[in-house]
């Protein structure tokens, strides 16, 4: 298994980055990165609806769609990033989703128990310690890879996250369009009740993801074939916001996604 | 073909999030058709072959259970599909007959066209045409009973001038432009409730007095707005008189969906000069604006000399009184 630590000043590339590992054939992989401040919003989400887009704009907060499905996540540099990629062969991603979805996040909850946190799975692909969340995790079947991310509040500004991910009340949401669902969270730091140590935490992940995976992993830089897709979903669609922002449906998308 | 929900994992079913083709698209074998939801986990569903979208089933947004059929494509290469019409729901058929792709120089012409102007590149050409035998007809057919207007005389001979200039009665896409099969003319009236196009569909098989008719009875629908959708979808090419607001000429926008439209001004006396002499004669100015993409100058020039020759002489042009 490949270990990359791409990232990206600009969250518009970081996501490209993580569809172009979707697409390129890189075969299994690891990516743990940070975003800048950044609202996530999931492939189906309609922008205004979930997220205040006069707020970020004041606080320079990008807005950027990714290629996976689920809710609105509100990323800064005190969140921390895990990515995955497996052929759609594994044997890890075969069956419920919902068991997929407890297989890939093991490695999660085996790195905070061993950090003396107790987290759980709630609501298919969330993390949970007590009743707050901690994280979230989404995916999307490729054509011959499955690819997964989640993030992990570490010590995000969350004053920025509500104020980011609550939008002005006459958007609403479309039909068609997927709903974030808004529950309390919290930072990691807070649960443990001092300050987190970082590089320990990514270690015991990627250590987690070595168990399930049963594969080591090797620090490897991107592929050219990544960064050249990486740079052409950059230009075509993650620079721009009819992807971002408007996620055109309908009769105009003449097959651009 | 059917187009099924497929089985992800063992998942029951999935929510179509975005169709990524629309009904009448043209989707070639692995080029992503929709793309699902379910748990989160996104999967684009790419078609199996290569035809055009003839049927949605199930709107963005539908929760769809794995194995049911979500669109039909009915297989084939681009330019030969038929789309069937929707004789049920009785909408005026506009489907494509042929398609000329956007190459070598038309394709350039094309690029610059929407570089210049970044939205549809429009352009118009307009002559004067000489009515008089064209009045003479109409008080003609009035004495024997049949009552047409001028507006119908303009709609039986636009009608004709399409069927033998087929490149106007057509809609630039990004890259090709679909000339439509049917004929189906708009015409354009100011209802209380704005601006209305009522459409006659496949005008170029129906004679002056059914025009006529049809007419009369559609401007009535979209004056009281009792019209029906069917009554004004499916528009091919468009008719704008602003000559009976006494108006000498107007350059409209081309409707959205095709590639022209006419502009008709008033019918009044001018000057002309016939044989070497001045005379008056009924002269009616109209002017083609279109756009640049599909249509090129000389064939909207084509097609607005055809119309002249036409109305100038509506019995050699094929009217029938």
């Amino acid at each position: 298994m490949r270990l990359l630590r791409v990232q990206f000043k600009d969250a518009r590339h970081n996501l490209a980055f993580e569809e172009a590992m979707c697409l390129a054939s890189g075969g299994p992989t690891l990516r743990l990165w940070r975003n800048p401040p950044t609202a996530v919003i999931g492939y189906a989400q309609f922008a205004r609806a979930e997220v205040n887009l006069e707020t970020c704009m004041q606080y320079g907060v990008q807005v950027v769609r990714r290629h996976t499905g689920g809710g609105a996540v509100y990323h800064d540099y005190g969140n921390l990033n895990y990515s995955v990629v497996v052929p759609r062969s594994s044997g890890i991603v075969k069956g419920k989703l919902s068991s997929v979805y407890r297989r890939l996040l093991a490695p999660v909850l085996l790195a905070l128990e061993e950090l003396g946190v107790a987290a759980d799975i709630r609501d298919t692909n969330s993390v949970f310690v007590g009743g707050t969340k901690v994280g979230g995790s989404s995916a999307h079947l490729g054509e011959t890879a499955f690819f997964f991310h989640g993030t992990l509040l570490l010590n995000a500004d969350l004053t920025m996250l509500w104020r980011v991910l609550t939008p002005l009340k006459e958007y609403e949401c479309p039909a068609g369009s997927v709903a974030s669902r808004r529950v309390p969270v919290t930072n990691l730091s807070e649960v443990i009740g001092c300050p987190l140590n970082v590089p320990r935490l990514e270690a015991l992940v990627v250590r987690g993801f070595e168990k399930v995976l049963c594969s080591h992993a090797i620090p490897t830089e991107p592929s050219r074939e990544e960064m050249e897709l990486e740079m052409n979903l950059f230009d075509t669609k993650y620079s721009r916001d009819w992807w971002n922002l408007e996620g055109r449906m309908g009769r105009d998308v003449r097959g651009q996604m | 073909m059917d187009i099924v929900m497929p089985k992800l994992g063992i998942m029951l079913k999935g929510k179509i999030v975005k169709w990524l083709k629309a009904e009448g698209d043209y989707v070639q074998a692995g080029e992503g058709l929709f793309t699902i939801e379910t748990e989160k986990v996104t999967h684009t569903v790419r078609s199996p072959v290569s035809g055009v979208v003839v049927r949605i089933l199930h709107p963005q947004g539908s929760v769809v259970p794995v194995g049911q059929v979500v669109a039909i494509i009915q297989e084939g290469e681009a330019a030969t599909v038929h789309v069937p019409a929707d004789e049920e729901r009785g909408i005026a058929a506009r489907t494509v007959m042929y398609s000329i792709p956007l190459e070598g120089v038309k394709g350039v012409t094309a690029h610059r066209m929407l570089e210049s102007s970044r939205k549809s590149p429009r352009a118009a050409v307009g002559l004067d045409i000489l009515m008089d035998e064209a009045i003479s007809i109409r008080k003609r057919m009035a004495d024997a009973g049949k009552k047409i207007s001028l507006t119908d005389l303009v709609i039986w001979a636009v009608s004709r001038s399409l069927e033998a200039n087929r490149v106007v009665n057509s809609v630039a896409l990004d890259d090709c432009v679909q000339v439509f099969e049917q004929i189906n003319v708009g015409f354009a009236v100011d209802t209380p409730k704005g601006l209305m196009v009522p459409v006659i569909p496949e005008a170029n098989k129906k004679e002056v007095t059914e025009i006529a008719a049809l007419r009369a009875d559609l401007t009535k629908r979209v004056q009281e707005f009792s019209h029906s959708e069917t009554d004004i979808t499916g528009g091919t090419f468009t008719v704008s008189n602003l000559g009976t607001l006494g108006i000498d000429r107007l350059i409209p926008i081309v409707n959205p969906g095709e590639a022209a439209i006419l502009g008709v001004g008033r019918i009044g006396p001018r000057a002309i000069v016939r044989g070497g002499a001045v005379g008056i004669g009924q002269v009616m100015e109209v002017w083609l604006a279109f756009d640049h993409r599909a249509i090129n100058g000389a064939e909207a020039a084509r097609f607005l000399a055809d119309l002249k020759n036409r109305l100038e002489d509506p019995k050699e042009g094929g009217l029938k009184e």
